[in-house]
C-alpha cells in the first residue's frame, strides 16, 4: 500500500491523496503532453488516436483524471495497472460504451487520426464511433446464434451487403482470427458449442469483420487456460498488421510478450507510458516499478 | 487507414454506410416511440377504468345519497321500490373473504415453509408446477365443484345447511387462493440469505425452529404482502360465489347463510341486461367502484410491502 | 453449561419429534391441496365424461339437455382467444421491452411500474365494467367478439408484460454490450438479440396468459355475452343467406305508448345495425324490449322464417317451447308478429309491441352477397365458461351433466396449456447457456 504524507486540499479520501501524491510524476512520461494539435510524427509508427486530458465521471465518481496518451497505429498498446485504476473505463471511452448507461460524462478528448475527430466530443454519434472501433470482452460473449451469424452480425448491422459479400467477409474474418480451419465445416452450428478459447477467437473474428480501425481488448484472456491464452496472444500479434490494438491486461508477462507500448495507470491517472521494453526494464516511476515487480496491485 | 492491403472484399463506400446508419437510427427512433406508447397504454387503461367507474357512479350518486348507499341495510336496485344500501353485499363479500382466508393463509403458509425449508430440491421442482396447475383451473369450474361436491358434503356435516351458502363458496375460494399465497410466501422465504439459516443451524436449532423463528420473521414483510394480495384476490373473486353462494343480498355474518357478494351482484345484474343509463345500470358501477377501491387499498399495500422486502435482500 | 445433560438430550429428541411432526403436517396439507385438484377433476369426469362425445362438441345449445352441445362456445372461445392473443401479446412484449431496454429511471417509469402491478391485481369483474362502459357503449363496439377479445387481452396484459420483462432481464448485459460494440442501434440489438433470446420465456408467459383468459367468465358476462347462441359467426367471405334493409322504425304507434320511441329504436338498432349473423339458416334473431314498467330485459328470439307467416299464438307457443324465452314471453304477451317467408319478392317482416309502439319493420330479400373478411369480429358470441355457467345455474340436473362435460373440455384446454408452459419453462432452464 502506498502511504501519502501530504494531504491535498480538494480531496477527502486516502485514495485520492495517493493520487495527488504521484501526479507530478506523470510529467516524466515518455511523450510530451498535451500533444500539439499539429502533431505529425516524422518517423514510423504514426499515431492512430490520442487521448488528451481525458476525464470521465460515473455520476459523481471521478474515474479518469486527465489521461493523455497516444495510441500508435498498427501497434499493440497495453494498459496495465492495479484493479480499479480505470483501465476498463479508459478503454470503453474509445468506443463510447459508457453511453449505454446514464450519468456518464466525458471531458477532454480522444482524437482519432488522421481525420482528427474527437471520439468523445459532443455531436459525435456513438454508433458511428463503434462502427470504426470494435471491442473484445473479458468473458467470451458470442451471441447464442450460429458461428456464421456471429461474424456476420456487424455486417448485417451496417446493411447493404450482398449474401456473397457477407460470406466472403465471414471467411476472411475467421481466417484472420485463425478459426477458419476449425469451423469451416460447421459454420451453422451454435457458437456456444465452441470451447472457451475458440469462442474468444470467434469474438475477435466478429470484431474484425467490420474492418475496424482499432480493436479494444479488455482482459481478453483472463477467462482462458494458458494454451488458449497463447493462441489469442499470437492472434493479436498477427492482426496488428490490419488494425491498431489497445489491450487491458493483468498479466505482466502478457503485456511484455505482446505489446509494443505499455501504459501504467493508477487511481484514474496515467503514471507512465513508453515502449514496452523501456517500461518493463527501466521504469521511470517508482510506482510502476513496484507494480511490475509485483509488490502491490 | 489501416485496412489490410490483402482485403479481398471492398466495404460499401463510406457515404452509403453513413446513409444506412441514418436510416437505422430513424427506424430506431420510430421503434422507441412505438414501444413507449405500448408502455404508456397501461396508464391509459387505468385511466379508462377509473373514468368509467367514476363517471357512471357519479350519475348513480345523483339519485342515491352516499349516506343511503353506505348505511342502508337493503339492496334491491333492480326491483320496485329500489333500495340502495350496500351493506348486505359488503357483508357477503367480507364473510366469504374471511372464510377463504381461514383456509388459504394457514395452508398456504405451511406449504410455503414446507417447500422452502423441508422439501428436497426434486420434490419442490415437481410440486410447484402441480400447485400452479391448481391455480390454473378456471373459476367457473371451481364454482361447479363448490356447488356439486362441496356443498352436499358439508350438508352431511352441518344439518340444515342450505343448498346455496357462503361457507362452501368461501372454502373453495380459499383452496383456489392457496397456490397464490404459497408461491408468493415461498419466494419471500427463499430470498432470505442462506447465511441466516446456517447461523441458526449452527446454534443447534432444528428445522422447525429455523423455519419459524428465523426464516419466517426475516421474510415477514414478503409474507404479509402475500397475505394482503390474497385478501385482494378473495374480495374480487366472482364466479365461485356467483354459483355457490346464492344470489340474494342478505345482511348476515353467518357463513352458513346464502348471500351475495358485490361481484356476484354485478354478474346477476349483467345477466339481466340493464339498459344503458338506467339506475340499475349505474348501480352496477357504484358497486364496482366500491369493490375496486377495496381491492386497490390492499393491492397498493401489497405492492409496497413486496418492494420493501425485495430491497431488504 | 459445559456438558449435555439428559434433559438436553431428551430436549433434542423432543425437538426432533416436533420437527418430524411439522414435516408430516406440511406434506399432508400439500397433499390435501393437490387432492382437491384430483377430486375436482374426478368429480367433473364422473359427472360429465359420459356426456362428452362428438355430438356434444358439434351441436348447438338446445333447450333439451340431451341434444345440447358446445359448438358455438368452442368456436366463440377460439375466436375470442385469437383476438385476445393479438391484443395482449404484441402490446405486452412491446411494453415489457420498453420498460427493460429503453426506460430511464424516472417518475414516469415508476408510475408505469406501480400501475402494472396494480392492474395485475384488478379483479376481473372490474375489467368487465370497464369494457361495458368503454367498449360497448362509448366506442360502440357492441357485445362482440372484438369487445370480448380486447377486454381479456387487456386483462392478461400484465402477465405478458411481467413474463417479457423477466425473460429479457435474464439476458446477460455482456450480450447487449457485444451487440452495441458491433455498432448496432438499440432497435437492432432488440430485434436481433433481445427478442430472439427471450422468446421462449415470452411464449411461456403468453401461453399462461391465454390459459388464464380462456377460463375468464365474469368480465364477459358483464359485457353481455350471450348464454344461448345457435349460430356461428359469419365466416370471412362466406355467403350471406339473407339481406335485409331496415325500412322504417316508426310505422306503428299506439295510445298506450309509455316510452319515447327513440329509446326503443336505439335499443333495437343496437343489435341490428351491427353486421350481425342474424339472418342465417332460415332464422332471424332479433332483440326486443319489454314493458318498461317491469324490469327491462332484452332478449333474442329465433324465428323460423321458412314457416311462413306466423300468428301470435303460434309464435307464443313456439317461444314457449323454447325455454330460453319462456320467462320473457309471458311478460310480453301482447307481441304481435307478422312474417312473410322470403321469396322472390322481398317480404315484409314486422314486429311490434303493443305496449311500447313499434319495434321494428324491415324487409328481407334472399341472397345478400358475401360477408366481409372481418364481419365475424363484430358478431355476438358465447364462450365455454359462459356456456358452463349458464348450465350450472339451471336447477335441472340434466343440465348439470352438460355443465360438467363443458367443464371437462375447459379444464382439458387450460391444463394442457399450462402443461405446455411448464414444460417449456423446464426445457428453457435446462438449455440456458449464458
Ligand atoms: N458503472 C460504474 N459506476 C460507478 N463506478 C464505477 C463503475 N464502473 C467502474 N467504476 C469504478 O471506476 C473505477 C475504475 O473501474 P475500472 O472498471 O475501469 O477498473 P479496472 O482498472 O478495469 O479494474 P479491473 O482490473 O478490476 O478490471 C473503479 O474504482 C470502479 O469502482
Ligand atoms: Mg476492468
Amino acid at each position: 500500500m502506498v502511504t501519502t504524507p501530504t494531504p491535498s486540499e480538494n480531496t477527502g479520501s486516502n485514495q485520492m491523496n495517493a493520487a495527488a501524491d504521484v501526479s507530478p510524476l506523470v510529467a516524466s512520461m515518455a511523450l510530451p503532453q498535451p500533444l500539439p494539435s499539429d502533431f505529425e510524427p516524422a518517423q514510423s509508427p504514426t499515431i492512430k488516436a490520442v487521448a488528451e486530458n481525458l476525464h470521465f465521471h460515473y455520476g459523481k465518481f471521478h474515474a479518469l483524471k486527465g489521461v493523455s496518451l497516444p495510441i500508435m497505429q498498427n501497434q499493440i498498446t497495453a494498459l496495465i495497472g492495479p484493479s480499479g485504476c480505470g483501465k476498463s473505463t479508459f478503454l470503453r471511452c474509445f468506443n463510447r460504451m459508457h453511453d449505454l448507461y446514464p450519468n456518464s460524462t466525458y471531458q477532454g478528448a480522444i482524437r482519432l487520426l488522421p481525420d482528427d475527430i474527437n471520439l468523445v466530443g459532443p455531436g459525435i454519434d456513438p454508433i458511428a464511433v463503434r462502427m470504426r472501433i470494435s471491442m473484445v470482452f473479458q468473458k467470451p460473449n458470442p451471441f447464442p446464434k450460429s458461428i456464421f451469424e456471429n461474424v456476420a452480425f456487424s455486417l448485417r448491422v451496417r446493411g447493404g451487403f450482398s449474401r456473397s459479400e457477407i460470406s466472403d467477409e465471414v471467411e476472411r474474418s475467421l481466417r484472420s482470427a485463425a478459426l477458419w480451419d476449425e469451423t469451416k465445416d460447421r459454420l451453422h452450428e451454435p457458437a456456444n458449442k465452441l470451447s472457451g478459447g475458440q469462442q474468444q477467437r470467434l469474438c475477435i473474428a466478429r470484431s474484425l469483420a467490420s474492418h475496424p480501425e482499432i480493436i479494444l481488448f479488455d482482459e481478453p484472456t483472463s477467462a482462458l487456460d494458458p494454451k488458449a491464452t497463447r493462441r489469442i496472444e499470437e492472434l493479436m500479434t498477427e492482426i496488428k498488421s490490419q488494425v491498431t490494438v489497445l489491450v487491458v491486461t493483468h498479466n505482466m508477462q502478457q503485456a511484455s510478450r505482446v505489446s509494443d507500448y505499455t501504459a501504467f495507470m493508477y487511481l484514474g491517472e496515467l503514471i507512465e507510458y513508453g515502449p514496452t521494453a523501456k517500461v518493463f526494464q527501466n521504469p521511470a516511476n517508482q510506482l510502476t516499478e513496484e507494480y511490475i515487480s509485483g509488490r502491490f496491485g | 487507414m489501416s485496412k489490410a492491403a490483402t482485403t479481398p472484399v471492398t466495404l460499401a463506400p463510406a457515404a452509403a454506410a453513413a446513409g444506412s446508419l441514418r436510416r437505422n437510427k430513424r427506424y430506431a427512433a420510430v421503434a422507441e416511440v412505438v414501444l413507449f406508447l405500448a408502455a404508456a397504454s397501461s396508464v391509459l387503461i387505468t385511466i379508462g377504468i377509473v373514468a368509467v367507474l367514476t363517471y357512471e357512479s357519479a350519475s348513480f350518486f345523483e339519485h342515491v345519497s352516499v349516506r343511503e348507499f353506505l348505511t342502508g341495510r337493503e339492496w334491491t336496485p333492480l326491483f320496485e321500490p329500489p333500495k340502495f344500501g350496500i351493506l348486505p353485499l359488503l357483508s357477503g363479500t367480507l364473510v366469504t373473504t374471511a372464510v377463504a382466508l381461514c383456509v388459504a393463509i394457514p395452508a398456504g403458509t405451511i406449504i410455503a415453509v414446507w417447500l422452502s425449508e423441508y422439501a428436497p430440491y426434486k420434490f419442490r421442482e415437481a410440486l410447484k408446477p402441480a400447485l400452479e396447475l391448481l391455480s390454473a383451473v378456471p373459476t367457473v369450474v371451481f364454482g361447479y365443484f363448490a356447488l356439486q361436491l362441496v356443498t352436499p358434503l358439508l350438508q352431511k356435516i352441518i344439518p340444515g345447511l342450505p343448498g346455496f351458502n357462503m361457507l362452501s363458496a368461501g372454502l373453495v375460494m380459499g383452496v383456489m387462493i392457496i397456490p397464490y399465497v404459497a408461491s408468493l410466501s415461498e419466494d419471500a422465504m427463499r430470498a432470505v440469505p442462506i447465511a441466516l439459516r446456517e447461523g441458526a443451524y449452527a446454534m443447534g436449532a432444528t428445522r422447525v425452529q429455523t423455519a419459524w423463528k428465523v426464516v419466517f420473521p426475516a421474510a415477514l414483510s414478503g409474507i404479509s404482502a402475500a397475505y394482503i394480495l390474497a385478501v385482494a384476490r378473495a374480495l374480487g373473486e366472482t364466479m365461485v360465489v356467483a354459483i355457490a353462494a346464492g344470489q340474494e343480498p342478505t345482511l348476515t355474518i353467518d357463513p352458513r347463510d346464502k348471500a351475495e357478494t358485490i361481484s356476484a351482484f354485478i354478474v346477476r345484474a349483467s345477466l339481466g341486461d340493464q339498459p344503458h343509463g338506467s339506475i340499475g345500470y349505474q348501480s352496477i358501477f357504484a358497486a364496482g367502484l366500491s369493490l375496486a377501491l377495496m381491492t386497490l387499498v390492499f393491492n397498493i399495500a401489497g405492492f409496497f410491502l413486496r418492494r420493501r422486502f425485495r430491497e431488504a435482500y | 453449561m459445559a456438558t449435555l445433560t439428559d434433559a438436553h438430550i431428551s430436549g433434542i429428541a423432543r425437538r426432533r419429534r416436533i420437527d418430524l411432526c411439522f414435516a408430516v403436517a406440511g406434506a399432508v396439507v400439500l397433499t390435501l391441496a393437490l387432492g382437491v385438484l384430483v377430486a375436482l377433476v374426478t368429480n367433473l369426469a364422473k359427472d360429465g365424461a359420459a356426456r362428452l362425445g362428438w355430438d356434444f362438441l358439434t351441436s348447438f345449445p338446445s333447450r333439451r339437455a340431451g341434444d345440447a352441445g358446445v359448438k358455438s362456445a368452442i368456436v366463440g372461445t377460439a375466436l375470442v382467444m385469437f383476438v385476445t392473443a393479438c391484443t395482449a401479446i404484441p402490446l405486452g412484449i412491446a411494453a415489457g421491452l420498453y420498460l427493460e431496454e429503453y426506460a430511464r429511471k424516472n417518475w414516469f417509469t415508476a408510475i408505469v411500474e406501480i400501475n402494472i402491478a396494480n392492474l395485475a391485481g384488478v379483479p376481473s369483474i372490474i375489467w368487465g365494467l370497464m369494457a361495458l362502459g368503454l367498449f360497448v357503449y362509448w366506442m360502440n363496439l357492441g357485445r362482440s367478439i372484438l369487445t370480448a377479445g380486447l377486454t381479456l387481452g387487456l386483462l392478461v396484459l400484465p402477465i405478458v408484460i411481467v413474463a417479457t420483462r423477466e425473460a429479457v432481464r435474464a439476458i446477460p448485459q455482456i450480450i447487449r454490450e457485444a451487440s452495441y460494440a458491433c455498432g448496432a442501434t438499440r432497435l437492432q440489438t432488440v430485434w436481433h438479440h433481445i427478442l430472439p433470446y427471450s422468446l421462449s420465456g415470452i411464449i411461456t408467459g403468453s401461453i399462461i396468459a391465454l390459459s388464464r383468459a380462456i377460463g375468464e367468465t365474469a368480465p364477459l358476462i358483464t359485457i353481455g355475452a350471450l348464454t344461448y347462441i345457435a349460430f356461428l359467426p359469419p365466416p370471412p367471405f362466406g355467403e350471406r343467406p339473407w339481406h335485409y334493409d331496415v325500412e322504417s322504425r316508426a310505422t306503428f304507434d299506439t295510445a298506450q305508448r309509455t316510452q319515447p320511441l327513440e329509446d326503443v329504436s336505439r335499443d333495437i338498432s343496437g343489435s341490428h345495425d351491427s353486421p350481425t349473423p342474424s339472418l342465417r339458416d332460415g332464422e332471424i334473431t332479433f332483440a326486443w324490449r319489454l314493458d318498461p314498467g317491469t324490469p327491462i330485459t332484452q332478449s333474442r328470439l329465433s324465428l323460423p322464417l321458412s314457416s311462413g307467416s306466423m300468428s301470435l299464438s303460434d309464435l307464443v307457443s313456439a317461444i314457449d317451447a323454447d325455454e330460453n324465452l319462456a320467462a320473457t314471453i309471458s311478460r310480453a304477451g301482447r307481441l304481435r308478429i307478422t312474417a312473410d317467408a322470403p321469396g322472390e319478392d322481398p317480404g315484409e317482416f314486422c314486429i311490434t309491441n303493443d305496449t311500447t309502439g313499434l319495434i321494428e319493420a324491415f324487409s328481407i330479400a334472399p341472397g345478400g352477397g358475401r360477408y366481409g373478411a372481418t364481419d365475424w369480429i363484430m358478431s355476438e358470441f358465447t364462450v365455454l365458461p359462459i356456456q358452463m355457467f349458464n348450465w350450472v345455474s339451471r336447477p335441472d340436473s340434466r343440465f348439470q351433466v352438460n355443465a360438467a362435460a363443458t367443464g371437462l373440455v375447459l379444464l382439458t384446454l387450460t391444463l394442457m396449456m399450462n402443461g405446455i408452459a411448464i414444460w417449456l419453462r423446464y426445457r428453457l432452464r435446462r438449455s440456458i447457456s449464458w
